[in-house]
This record gives structure tokens, sequence and C-alpha cells, in this order.
């Protein structure tokens, strides 16, 4: 399996292509899906649908870097929710806002959903800031499915 | 008229109606209400009219609680602590005065609107603006300006910014004119002469040795919150644990206002107002009025509001922002971060994708502060300031050793309870919730209040205000219970301070006190 390396994927994505190369990316690990598996790498099991849901999410992020250091941050308090699979599930569970958005609307969705976790004071302490778990989860989800690039 | 203690002889005794021991905010104010009138007033003030050293080291004493600079957080000299006032101003809240069941010893003996007409009078004699601390009515005067947050959880509450006038200096000829004021310098009280229920007169010691009386019908303790109940405490002629000292109230309940650095906050692009005008402060000019020199300037503070206050069951809780440059600069921050491991950059970049911005934290831009200059971009430290709850076991005694002149000097036990602490930290975590909910922003939280904090020299409560004598020294005419003529001046009366400076408060129950003072000596 070719890997490339995180640093080299990231420095070769300008801000405004980082999302074409995460779905470039995705596409190539759900095409060889049944190589070596890894964080980065799909369960057989997934749909198109959450694969598209994953994509579209992971797509919100444009500086990787920021996302990679606090979904870093949000896995060591939490290893448990190392899934991406369960990361989208958390981010978009079936029939929300988030789930059913579509384009630009993902990111409005996304942006209620995080203020309405402040609303809700569903609130997570990394080193400190004290983040909405949505916002935490996506970058969680960015560290899983992309930061494995570095592996 | 001005005197020197110096020159008054050893043995003397001095008659006068009224005796105000102390000229700081509280005694001057007092004394200019009376100039004038048919009493004779005297005025005892510690030191000259200007800083010397010796008598300032009479304000020495021993600290056993928190760390705190008792020598330089007031002044012994004509105008008192004025002398290095900042000139920040705000009356307390409504809220402030009542019985908040979440606070223990809460409630003063009346509401606020009983001050409300005293405030106004304070104001100009502070060299403050009109008498508005209310938002709107300042909003409607600034185009462009906007808050932060102001709702139903966070307020923005707005401070004036007054000269910091120097009491000693702006009233010194008034009361140099006044023929019924006797202003005496160099005048230390070593001792408050009672007999069980009515004080007489005050024993005056000065440096140089000499030693004599004021006989009044009437004495005004002026001195602040760390000296008032120690001369009271000092003053054992009926009573060995102090005068007004039967419930052993006087010195407990010290308060001042903690204040410590407790997080920063990076800001969103599509916050109203990026510059944050508010915080890094508003010249009066820009609402149209009339310029003053030195300048007068608002500044705003974020505080709960009175519903969140209730349903969170907290203190008052304030926090200004203070701008420095940001970007990926942690170390700029005055906030220790040595164990933060995201960086403040990472949370801008998170901030602009969830806020629909670039995240890309604006090139800081100059512009004036109160301080002078300053770069300011999206980064905020946060200075909180809360309200300290009461607590009986902060508190001013007196210890062996004496001053110079043979009085006990105190022992300063301020004590913050665990609860004052994390009230700071959950005021904390209420603001980044509500700047995250709005899409405002993102804010960090230290993880603990440190041991060592810093203070505002704001000594209040320790000849605390109450109706009943059980729960406090003086009652609400701030006549000590059980002494028919002696009162209190200053900040030891207040029960609850909330979060805003004392002095403007202090001037008001001046006001208010010396109008007290006039119908008991009319009697």
């Amino acid at each position: 399996m070719t890997r490339i390396s995180r640093r080299r994927f990231l420095g070769a994505a300008s801000r405004s292509t980082v999302a074409a190369a995460v779905a470039g990316a995705l596409a190539y690990t759900t095409r060889s899906s049944g190589q070596q598996a890894g964080a980065f790498e799909l369960e057989p099991a997934v749909t198109a649908d959450a694969t598209a849901a994953r994509d579209a999410l992971v797509a919100l992020v444009t500086r990787p870097d920021a996302a990679d250091e606090i979904g870093r941050s949000y896995l060591a308090l939490h290893p448990e929710e190392a899934d991406a699979d369960a990361l989208v599930a958390a981010l978009a569970p079936p029939g929300s806002a988030v789930e059913r958005a579509r384009g630009g609307a993902l990111a409005r969705a996304m942006r209620r959903r995080v203020h309405d976790d402040f609303a809700r004071g569903d609130i997570v302490e990394l080193d400190g800031w004290q983040l909405a778990r949505s916002e935490a989860r996506l970058c969680a989800l960015w560290r899983v499915v992309v930061g494995a690039l570095d592996a | 008229m001005f005197d020197d203690a110096d020159d008054v002889p050893t043995g003397a005794t001095i008659r006068g109606d009224v005796c105000i021991v102390g000229a700081g905010a509280a005694g001057i104010t007092i004394a200019r209400s009376l100039a004038g009138t048919r009493h004779r007033v005297v005025v005892l003030e510690s030191g000259g009219l200007d800083f010397e050293a010796p008598v300032q080291r009479l304000a020495r004493g021993i600290v056993s609680g928190l760390h705190y600079d008792l020598e330089s957080s007031r002044l012994r000299y004509f105008g008192g602590s004025t002398n290095h006032w900042a000139g920040m101003s705000r009356p307390l809240d409504p809220e402030d005065f009542e019985v908040r069941d979440w606070v223990p010893f809460s409630g003063w003996p009346f509401r606020r609107t009983e001050l409300e007409p005293y405030y106004e009078r304070a104001q100009p004699i502070c060299d403050l603006g009109p008498p508005r601390y209310d938002l709107e009515w300042w909003l409607g005067r600034l185009p462009g300006v906007q808050p932060l947050v102001h709702n139903d959880t966070m307020r923005t509450a707005l401070f004036q910014i007054g000269p910091g006038t120097r009491f000693g200096e702006k009233y010194r000829s008034e009361l140099r004119r006044a023929t019924n004021v006797r202003v005496i310098l160099h005048a230390n009280a070593a001792n408050v002469r009672s007999d069980e229920a009515r004080v007489h007169g005050v024993d005056v010691a000065t440096l140089a040795g000499n030693r004599f009386t004021v006989d009044a019908d009437v004495v005004v303790l002026a001195l602040g919150g760390l000296e008032n109940p120690r001369l009271l405490l000092a003053s054992r002629d009926t009573n060995p644990a102090g005068l007004g000292n039967d419930r052993d109230l006087v010195g407990r309940f010290f308060m001042d206002h903690p204040q410590v650095h407790l997080g920063r906050l990076v800001l969103a692009d599509r916050a109203p107002d990026p510059e944050l005008s508010f915080f890094v402060g508003v010249p009066f000019a820009r609402a149209g009025l009339a310029a003053m020199d030195p300048p007068r300037t608002l500044l705003g503070a974020v505080a709960l509001t009175r519903a969140a206050a209730r349903d969170q069951r907290l203190p008052g809780w304030s926090t200004t922002l203070f701008p420095f440059e940001g970007g990926d600069d942690d170390d700029a921050s005055p906030s220790s971060d040595a164990t933060t491991g995201i960086s403040t950059a990472a949370v801008a970049a998170l901030v602009g994708d969830i806020e629909g911005r670039s995240g890309v934290p604006r090139p800081a831009r100059e512009v004036e502060t109160l301080g002078g200059r300053t770069r300011v971009s999206n980064q905020f430290a946060l200075l909180v300031r809360s309200e300290q709850t009461p607590n009986p076991e902060s508190r001013v005694a007196l210890n062996s050793e004496t001053d110079e002149l043979g009085v006990p000097r105190l022992d300063l036990h301020w004590a913050l309870t665990d609860d004052d602490r994390s009230h700071m930290l959950r005021g904390v975590e209420i603001f980044a919730r509500e700047v995250g909910r709005l899409g405002l922003g993102r804010v960090l939280r230290e993880p603990d209040v440190p041991p060592v904090v810093e203070y505002g020299s704001h000594h209040s409560g320790t000849t605390r205000m109450h109706r009943d004598p059980a729960y406090g020294v003086v009652d609400a005419h701030a006549q000590v219970h059980g002494v028919e003529n002696l009162f209190i001046a200053g900040s030891s009366v207040f029960p609850t301070e909330g979060f805003a400076n004392p002095t403007l408060t202090i001037v008001a129950l001046a006001l208010r006190l010396a109008d007290r003072i006039a119908r008991v000596l009319a009697r």
C-alpha cells in the first residue's frame, strides 16, 4: 500500500484544496479497503451514505494542523471515541439537521449544533479551552481519518 | 482652617460638635457637607498634605492570611487613599443590597433606591460624568459601538473612569475657607473615649510626642476598612474587647475584590464591534459629551446578570477584557499557559471553521486605550473580579506589637474560601458557554485560582451594617450599635461588596451620613 505522509499531504494541500484532497484520500482508502486495516481505512461494512457523510464532515475542516491538534487532545481524553463511524454517528445522528444537510447547509447545521452544545452545557475542556463537544469531535474525526496518514 | 497637631500643646482639649477621624473620600465629603453650618467640625488627619514615610509606616501590620501589602494599600495623608485612586467608578447594583439566600450574611438594611439621590450627588464630587450606567443610554449616544454580550445571562456593565480625583487637593481650599471646619494635620487617633453608651471624644497622639484630646458630641470614624476596626478594637475604655465589639464582630468579615487573570478569549470574526471598544475604553467625547481634561472614559466589563447569578447561586462576578496582540503567540498571554497543549492559533482556526470565517486572526491594529496605544487583534485576557462572600474568619485583629504611638498594630487575616475560588472559575465557564452559544469566540479557562491573588485594595466589611446587632457593628444609619453618638463612614460598613469599585459608594454613603449627623446635631 502506498502511503503518503501527513506532512507531505498537508504541505501539498493549500487551504482551498484541502477539502478536495480529503475527499480524494477518502476515496483512495475506500478503494483500498481490502488492504491492511488502520484507522485511516474504512471498514467494508460502511455504506456509501456514511462515507459521504464522513467526507462532507471532514471537508468542513480547512485548517488541518488546528484540527489535528485539537482532535489529538480530544482523543487523548476520550480514546474510546477513536472510531470514524462512531464519530460520524455522534455528529450526524439519523434525523438530525447535520445528517440531513447537504452542501453549504452542512456548515450552518454544524454551527447550530455547536451553538446548541454550548447552550446545553455539553462542553469539553481541552487544555483549558472550553469547546463544544461537537466541534471537538469534528476535529477528532479529522484526526482519525486524515491524521492517520502520518502513520 | 488648617492646623498642625504638633502645634497643639500636650494636655490641651479641643472642643467640637463633630469630630471626623480621617480625611479621605468619606471624611472630606462629610466635612464639606457640614461646612458653612453652625456646627463646629474638627477633622483629624494622620498625615500632612503630602506623603511622609514615617507617617505611612504607621500603616504597617502583620499579615497572617493571604498575601496583602498593608503599607501600600492605603495612604495616610490628607485625601487618604484617593491619593492613589485610579478613578474607576460604578454604583453597586440593586441586587447587591438584597438578601440573597445563596450568599451568606448578605443583605443591606436598605434598598439601592435609598442611595440613588446620594449617588447622583457623588458623581460630580468624583469628577465623573452623568449619573448613567445603563448600557442602553450610552449605546444611543455611541454609534458603531456594540457590547460583546448583553442578554439574560451576561451583561455589559459600565464603569466611568474619572481622573482619580485627589480629594485632598481638590477640596483643600474649600475646607481651608470654611470657618466652622478645623482640619488638624499629623493628628493620629489613638483612642476613642467612651462610657457605656456614648463616646466623648478622641485621644490624639503625634509622632512628635504631643498628646491632646478632642471632645465632641458626635464622633465619625472615617479611616477606611482596616483602620476603622483597628481603632475600635484599640479603644478599650469600657470593653476590653474594644469599642462597639460586644458581639465580637468588629474586624470580622474583611472583604476585598480578588482579581485574577483566569483565562483568555479568542474572538470570532463575526463578533460585533471587533475592537471591543468598551474594553479598550470609550472617551466620553465620543458620546457627544463635553470634553473634559483629563478625558473621562467609559469602560466595560462582562458581568453575570441578576437572573443568572440567582440561577447559578453565584455572588457578583465580572471580567474585564484586556486586548493583547495575538496570533500564535501564547507567550504573549498574561495568563499562564504552561500546561496548554493546544495553541491559541488552533482554536482561532477552529472558530473560523465553525463560525463561517477564515479563522485567520485579523492583523493587529493599534488603538488608543486607557494605558496608551496598544495593539489589538482577536485575543483578550480575562481579568476576573468577583465579589468575596462575607466570611467571619476573614478578619482584622490586633497584634501584640504596637506602633510608634503605642497603638496595637493590626493583624490582617484575609481569607478566601474554596467557594470564593470556585465562584471565580464558574463564572468563566458561564462566560465561555455564552460566547460559544452566540458564536462570538472561544474561551480558555485556567485550571485553578492561584494561591496568591491580586486585589483591589478595597477594604470592606469590617464594621458591617445590619439592623440586628447580632450581625452588624453599625445600624442602617451607620451608627455603632449601642453607642448613640459614634458613626462609621467608608467601605467598612459594606455588608456585601458587589463587584464594583467602592469609592463612589463610599462618597454616596458619606453624603447620606452627613445628612444624618446634621439631623442628630439639630436635636
